[in-house]
């Protein structure tokens, strides 16, 4: 019997719990009470295991429950107690959690609260030349965009199966739709810390095991375990993610060779948000600092990501940690190329991609975007998977257009 | 608990202990001054008198002593009570004071301007500024400020140490203006190497209809006893009462003491506070914020689109994400006096700061969550 309440009970099995309590108060939500023992193989695991409950806690989560699928729904995580210090004999640890009932998936929807703007660009494009798309998860169904005549609707392959991608959205609209609780997750975004998937914001500082995800990509440290400073941003390409690595040059010639934390800042299956930070390193140690913000949204074939030094203005690089040459983009109405594009496809088939809304020195040959003296930039990461082949909306040209339309996101559960 | 206003004394309610000494407790008495200092310094005479005022957090008026099972609690208002209160009670100017073309440095000087002596002159930026011309008699200071004010567009802080700065609400030299610092978010909060992240504990926001209007009229009495009337233009709106007429809501002022003629200035800027007003009350845990990076008057960012908190002509990159915020201004804060603070009462016959007397050890600290 498998229980799910949330992101806990993802990686590891939850066994049933031991008292399953439904409270109905008149004018008041239905209130569960649950209480029972998990057991893991290492308290380290334990210990995850507690902090992924807590982490929850007044969030909105799916539940379900394969012992009664009629408690299947969404909730909002009232309160945990763990206790890790009184294992039982049989190395159990007890648990109690109380949720507030929102509804089933019947009675049940979901709004997500978008706000948009076009974000302020060198290459001349208008807002009304971008591409503002969302994507709700894995098997949503009944999509309400509120626009009078259908906007473009197209699915992108995940890990976990084809996601919508609703296009052309009007930046005022709130669209509402449905999943069932045991989609709800799926082709949403995660973080995962030390090889195990994080609920909240609490994740230990191990900045050469980080992952973010969206199941279309993930991105994690080059380093093989110890933080090299590259990052790895790999595509789903229908069987595997396929690998290609990426560094970050302090004054264009300096590769940040090593990122001292991660921490966690957004953490939901809409967005996920995480903070490299740098010491300098400079003599004396500690006058600045680097700062990498690294975003990626649901359905998304791009990671976004804004760098931040606080020491004097100076240049930057991206580059291909591996040199491949590449073509320059420019997306349809801009006034310059924004973006870069393997000339060919690589090994995988795939073609990457990686841009900015500032004005940027193309090195063609190699694969690298130099940006002048500045002490912040933004940039994105994506790919064309599929190569030459890529399907339309998901081209070179239309993740420059979609990453100058992001939108903010907060879902809520709505009554029919 | 004290409480600063924009352009308002505001107020203050310190409460002591128990176990502080009554001959020392009994020093403290109305009209001296309470003053707030970030950290404490033992003893205060180790700086200078008004050295200290300057370096202070908060600066208030004793007008209130109040005993409670055994414990005193001072209560009073903030350094703005020198210009008058909200009871019409003050220093009024009874000497006509009039102006012609005058800068606001000119207006805001004490014996020829509309300051009382307790309140100097501080820093008045006249970048942008047009001149004033007016008289006042009968009419306290806050008063004529005000109407100084609003005529032209500008705003004023008092300091602790009793002077007041000035400048045009659109500039950056007495309040944050152009580029604010604090961003307010009820989800994903923290620090930024750009910006200082406030967490919203508690975040209401109120869409405030009460004081709309779509026009004013001022009266002005002539010699012979005639009215004459004044009318502003009627503000474009689009609401509609209930048989589909458009809304019809007029103020009828007195007279202001401006000599602008014909008052478009002065009738323009109280229009704009006569308004459809967003208000947002918040509250947060991190009481550092006033006074640290953001001060009552400041404007900072604010970002709830639930709430309506959102204007796409501010992009703001803040933690990872682009967010399209609202610059709105800090009117009002409540922060309490917490442990690491220092708290003195100087007597209103203090020549140096060895008269302070050092109440620090004897508050009741307040939480700062």
């Amino acid at each position: 019997m498998i229980l799910r309440i949330g992101r806990w009970g993802d990686e590891v099995e939850i066994e049933s719990p031991e008292s399953w309590q439904d409270i109905a108060s008149a004018g008041q939500n239905q209130m569960v009470r649950l209480s029972g023992s998990i057991a893991q193989t290492s308290l380290a695991l334990g210990q995850v295991a507690r902090t992924e409950l807590l982490e929850q806690i007044g969030m909105m989560v799916a539940v379900t429950w394969s012992a009664d699928t009629t408690r299947d729904g969404f909730y909002i995580l009232r309160s945990v107690t763990m206790d890790l210090l009184h294992l039982t004999d049989s190395g159990y640890i007890g648990f109690q959690v109380e949720l507030e009932r929102i509804g089933g998936v019947g009675q049940t929807e979901h709004q997500s609260l978008l706000t948009g703007a076009l974000i302020a660009n060198a290459h001349g494009l208008a807002a009304g030349e971008v591409q503002f798309f969302h994507s709700p998860p894995v098997g949503a169904l009944a999509y309400d965009g509120g626009k009078v005549g259908s906007p473009t609707a197209w699915t992108r392959a995940t890990e976990d199966g084809s996601i919508p991608v609703i296009l052309d959205l009007e930046t005022s609209v709130d669209p509402k739709w449905a999943v069932d609780p045991s989609n709800y997750y799926d082709g949403g975004c995660y973080v995962s810390v030390d090889g195990n998937v994080r609920a909240g914001l609490d994740a230990p500082n191990t900045p050469g095991t980080w992952e973010i995800g969206n199941k279309l990509l993930k991105v994690t440290p080059g380093g093989g375990g110890a933080s090299n400073g590259r990052i790895i941003v790999s595509h789903w390409d229908g069987t595997a993610y396929e690998d290609v690595i990426y560094n970050i040059k302090f004054a264009t010639t300096t590769v940040i060779p090593e990122w001292h934390y991660v921490s966690v800042i957004r953490n939901t299956a809409e967005v996920v948000t995480i903070r490299l930070v740098r010491d300098a390193e400079e003599a004396p140690a500690t006058t600045n600092r680097h700062v990498l913000d690294l975003t990626l949204r649901r359905g998304s074939l791009f990671v976004s990501a804004y760098y931040t030094w606080t020491g004097g203005t100076t240049t930057w690089s991206l580059d291909r940690d591996s040199t491949e040459a590449s073509t320059a983009i420019t997306p349809p109405g801009a006034s310059s190329a924004m973006a870069l594009r393997a000339t060919a496809n690589d090994g995988n088939g795939n073609r990457y991609v990686m841009g900015s809304s500032k004005t940027t020195t193309k090195d063609l040959t190699n694969g690298g975007l130099d940006f002048a003296s500045t002490k912040t930039f933004d940039f994105f990461i994506g790919a064309e998977v599929g190569g030459s082949g890529a399907a339309a909306n998901d081209q070179a040209a239309d993740q420059c257009l979609q990453y100058l339309a992001p939108f903010t996101e907060v879902v809520r559960a709505v009554r029919r | 608990m004290i409480t600063e206003h924009y352009m308002d004394p505001g107020s203050f309610h310190v409460p002591l202990r128990a176990e502080a000494p009554y001959d020392l407790l009994e020093q403290v008495i109305e009209f001296g001054n309470l003053v707030v200092t970030p950290q404490h310094i033992n003893p205060p005479d180790l700086i200078a008198d008004d050295e200290l005022l300057t370096a202070a957090r908060y600066a208030g008026i004793v007008l209130e002593t109040e005993w409670a099972d055994g414990a005193l609690a001072i209560l009073g208002q903030g350094m703005g009570w020198y210009l008058g209160d909200s009871e019409d009670k003050g220093p009024v100017i009874e000497a006509e004071v009039s102006f012609s073309a005058a800068t606001l440095e000119t207006v805001l000087q004490t014996t020829t301007g509309v300051l009382p002596a307790a309140i100097i002159q501080g820093d008045i930026n006249l970048t942008g500024l047009n001149t004033f011309s007016g008289l006042f008699q009968w009419e306290l200071p806050i008063d004529a400020i005000r109407t100084v004010m609003t005529d032209l567009d500008a705003h004023y802080r008092i300091n602790p140490n009793g002077s007041i700065d000035a400048s045009k609400t659109t500039q950056d030299s007495v309040f944050q203006f152009t580029s604010p610092t604090v961003v307010v978010v009820r989800h994903g909060w923290g620090s930024d190497p750009t910006y200082n992240g406030v967490p919203s504990r508690r975040l209401v926001t109120r869409r405030d209809a009460y004081e709309f209007v779509t026009k004013l009229l001022v009266l002005d009495e002539l010699e012979d006893g005639t009215f004459k009337l004044i009318d502003s233009d009627t503000v474009t709106h689009s609401y509609k009462d209930i048989h589909g007429n458009a809304l019809l809501r007029t103020a009828v002022l007195s007279k202001p003491a401006t000599e602008e003629t014909p008052l478009t200035n002065y009738m323009a800027n109280e229009l704009a506070l006569l308004s459809v007003n967003d208000e947002q009350e918040i509250e947060t845990d991190q009481y550092e914020i006033s006074g640290g990076n953001l001060n009552v008057g400041d404007m900072f960012w604010i970002y709830d689109p639930p709430s309506g908190f959102v204007d796409t002509d501010n992009e703001v990159w803040f933690r990872g994400q682009t967010i399209w915020p609202k610059k709105t201004r800090l009117l009002e804060a409540s922060w309490p006096v917490a442990d690491g603070m220092g708290v003195y009462y100087r007597p209103d016959t203090a020549t140096t700061s060895a008269d302070w007397i050092d109440l620090t050890r004897y508050i009741k600290w307040e939480a700062t969550g």
